[in-house]
């Protein structure tokens, strides 16, 4: 193990990698990464482990864990509607943008069906993952309309570089 | 959802992965943290009622670290379970050849458990929960500063870990 | 005409245009080779490799793609991963065979680049081996140059555009590394990919976004709107530019789920928000929400441009007083489209 103590003051590499430093912490930093190697080394070092930690895949339960907690709660929550409630959303619309979830399907149908009658559900935002992927690739075809049209398509020809 | 507050149910559909993934990387195991995410869920139940619309993933990144915290809290005050809380405390011992498991994610999912809580908390809500450090200092009741000292030496600790294979 | 006296007329004329190109050349010329690159690979034939670069967490990242021209399709990549474009028609290939991406016309009015930049035309270094003409694009607030275009002295053909950040350093570069075939006769355009081109899977143009989104005709007073289009998963998608580098902009209802985006974004606020940034090879991502609405910018520009152009954004479509807004944009708006 490295038991060499870290620098004075390195605690501000960490901010640095994740942006939660100030502006003059940052220009501060670059000066001195410019001249020391041993602060480089240490960047590289925070970073390689950030990166590390930052590609570790999402953790599913096992799939009779999720059954278990909703049947768990045999009572369905009632939502409270708000006295000046708004008119009814169109439910399957609703439905349909959500993502479909396996274990919802098998195992809160009769929850859900409960809560669905029970509420009047009032118009909310939902919350949106964008497809970044397939927005780089859009991107990438429509500015190669408008300009150089090698230069634009080329990053299609390449994995996006995404990682999960 | 009424107002920006989620339902249980919701919370529990729309959330449910990302909490558990937080709740396995900061418990190691998948056991843990199924029993982490049960607490959980309960409190978050408890709680919706006093929610304020705002970011729901560190309010349920805050309520999974709090359950987590009592638990090893509770877990240190049982004599035969008591870790020491010593930062600068070495790791496990290097595994024999044959358990050195080749899979990356594996290691640093190892090496992540192997990081003293007091380390392990701040890159878990950093990294894998993606909170602000004035997130992370709320969430652990600490300035921002110790937030950055914790973070930045867990970092380096991993690394050390994962270059000399200990994980 | 004997083959000496050709060759010595060559070298000559070669001699009066390189003469004729002396550094301050005015911004008009640089224009006309930028304007000239636009389409140069749809005029000439062409065959060879382009590396695409760029920093991605302070570290390079490489990327190369072979390409080719024939008689006006242009095709990069081979094996499973291909694009190819031809007149307004854009497919792209993925394992699962060929797509269709684009079948909409594209208004030919783009925004003179020399309204916001100061444009300056030199004599180039040699990229893929061949002599170029450079446009050096100077953003006149900072008088820091931000994007250098090599255009081959020959075809016209853009061989490499760099992207360079507020300090002058390159962070971004696509350019040609071998050329094999650059100009010269022209063969016959390969056949269509065999595809199913129906309507319902490329974007449509539409004259106006539906309730709740914002088209702002103009952007942080630079960037001008050159196309408002619905996909087909609802999302709304728009394309501004300022002449010299484009941005694409993607709305969708909802509050920004983190949960489900790629790892390797960088924390960037934007406003009160806290939203994410990438570095990929088909450009600069950023992705954030306001006002319940997911937003999405893509372009080849900087992360910090980006960011300036998101705050503008949002900026541009606070609702309030939004009558006021959409006469200015009414007024402003440099051209129209249908």
């Amino acid at each position: 193990m490295n038991r060499e103590p870290t620098m004075p003051g390195a605690d501000v590499l960490s901010a640095y990698l994740d942006g939660e430093c100030t502006d003059a912490e940052r220009v501060l930093v670059e000066e001195q990464l410019a001249s020391s190697e041993e602060l480089r080394d240490e960047l590289a070092e925070a970073r390689a482990a950030r990166d590390a930690v930052r590609a570790l895949p999402l953790r599913d339960a096992p799939p009779e864990f999720w059954a278990r907690m909703l049947a768990a709660d045999p009572e369905p929550e009632a939502v409270l509607v708000p006295a000046a409630a708004a008119a009814p959303v169109d439910l399957a619309e609703r439905r349909a943008r959500r993502s479909p979830s396996r274990w919802l399907a098998a195992a809160a149908g009769a929850a859900a069906a409960a809560v669905i009658a029970v509420v009047v559900l009032v118009p909310q935002p939902q919350s949106a993952t964008p497809p970044v992927g397939a927005f780089t690739a859009a991107h990438a075809v429509r500015s190669s309309l408008q300009d150089d049209a090698v230069s634009s398509l080329a990053p299609l020809a390449v994995s996006a570089g995404f990682r999960r | 959802m009424t107002d920006g507050v989620p339902t249980w149910e919701e919370v529990a559909r729309d959330k449910g992965r990302f909490m558990y993934t937080v709740a396995y990387r900061l418990a190691g195991n998948d056991e843990d943290a199924q029993d982490l995410v049960q607490e959980a869920l309960i409190r978050v139940k408890r709680g919706l009622e006093r929610y304020e619309p705002g970011s729901l993933e560190g309010w349920l990144a805050r309520i999974v670290t709090n359950v987590f915290l009592d638990e090893v809290r509770r877990r240190r005050r049982r004599p035969t379970d008591a870790l020491p809380d010593d930062p600068e405390r070495v790791l496990p011992p290097s595994p024999g050849a044959d358990e050195v498991s080749t899979q990356l994610s594996d290691d640093i999912q190892t090496a992540l458990a192997a990081l003293p809580e007091e380390f392990r908390v701040p890159v878990v809500l950093c990294d894998v929960a993606d909170q602000s450090y004035e997130q992370i200092a709320a969430a652990l009741g600490v300035p921002v500063g110790t937030v950055r000292s914790r973070l930045h030496r867990g970092r380096r600790l991993l690394r050390s870990m994962l270059s000399e294979g200990v994980a | 005409m004997s083959r000496v006296a050709r060759v010595v007329l060559a070298a000559v004329l070669a001699a009066v245009v390189g003469v004729l190109v002396l550094p301050g050349a005015r911004a008009d010329d640089a224009e006309s080779v930028l304007d000239r690159a636009r389409n140069a690979t749809v005029r000439e034939d062409f065959s060879g490799l382009v590396q695409i670069e760029w920093l991605a967490d302070g570290e390079w990242q490489t990327a190369r793609v072979p390409v080719t021209g024939t008689g006006g399709t242009v095709q990069v990549g081979e094996g499973v991963r291909k694009a190819e474009g031809r007149g307004n028609e854009r497919w792209i290939a993925g394992v699962s065979g060929w797509q269709a991406g684009w079948d909409e016309a594209v208004t030919g009015n783009v925004p003179s680049p020399s309204k916001h930049w100061d444009l300056a035309l030199t004599k180039g270094t040699e990229i893929a081996g061949r002599p170029t003409l450079v446009v050096t694009a100077t953003d006149p607030r900072t008088d820091e140059a931000r994007l250098k275009v090599y255009c081959d002295r020959d075809t016209g053909v853009m061989l490499r555009r760099e992207v360079l950040d507020a300090k002058g350093r390159v962070v971004r570069a696509v350019g040609f590394v071998e050329v094999k075939k650059l100009g010269g006769t022209r063969d016959a355009a390969p056949a269509d990919p065999k595809a199913k081109k129906s309507k319902d899977s490329t974007p449509d143009r539409v004259a106006s976004v539906p309730d709740g989104f914002d088209a702002p005709a103009t952007v942080a007073d630079r960037y001008v709107l050159a196309g408002r289009y619905l996909r087909p998963d609802g999302i709304v998608q728009l394309y501004y530019t300022d002449g010299l580098f484009g941005v694409s902009v993607f709305q969708q209802r909802g509050d920004l789920d983190t949960s489900g985006l790629p790892r390797g974004s960088e924390g960037v606020a934007v406003g009160d928000a806290r939203g994410r940034g990438y570095e990929v090879a088909g450009g600069t991502v950023l992705v954030w929400d306001h006002e319940a609405m997911t937003r999405t910018v893509v372009s080849d520009a900087t992360i910090a441009d980006l960011r300036a152009f998101a705050a503008a954004f949002d900026d541009r479509t606070e609702h309030h007083g939004g009558i006021v807004e959409d006469i200015t944009d009414f007024v402003l708006a440099p051209f129209r489209w249908n």
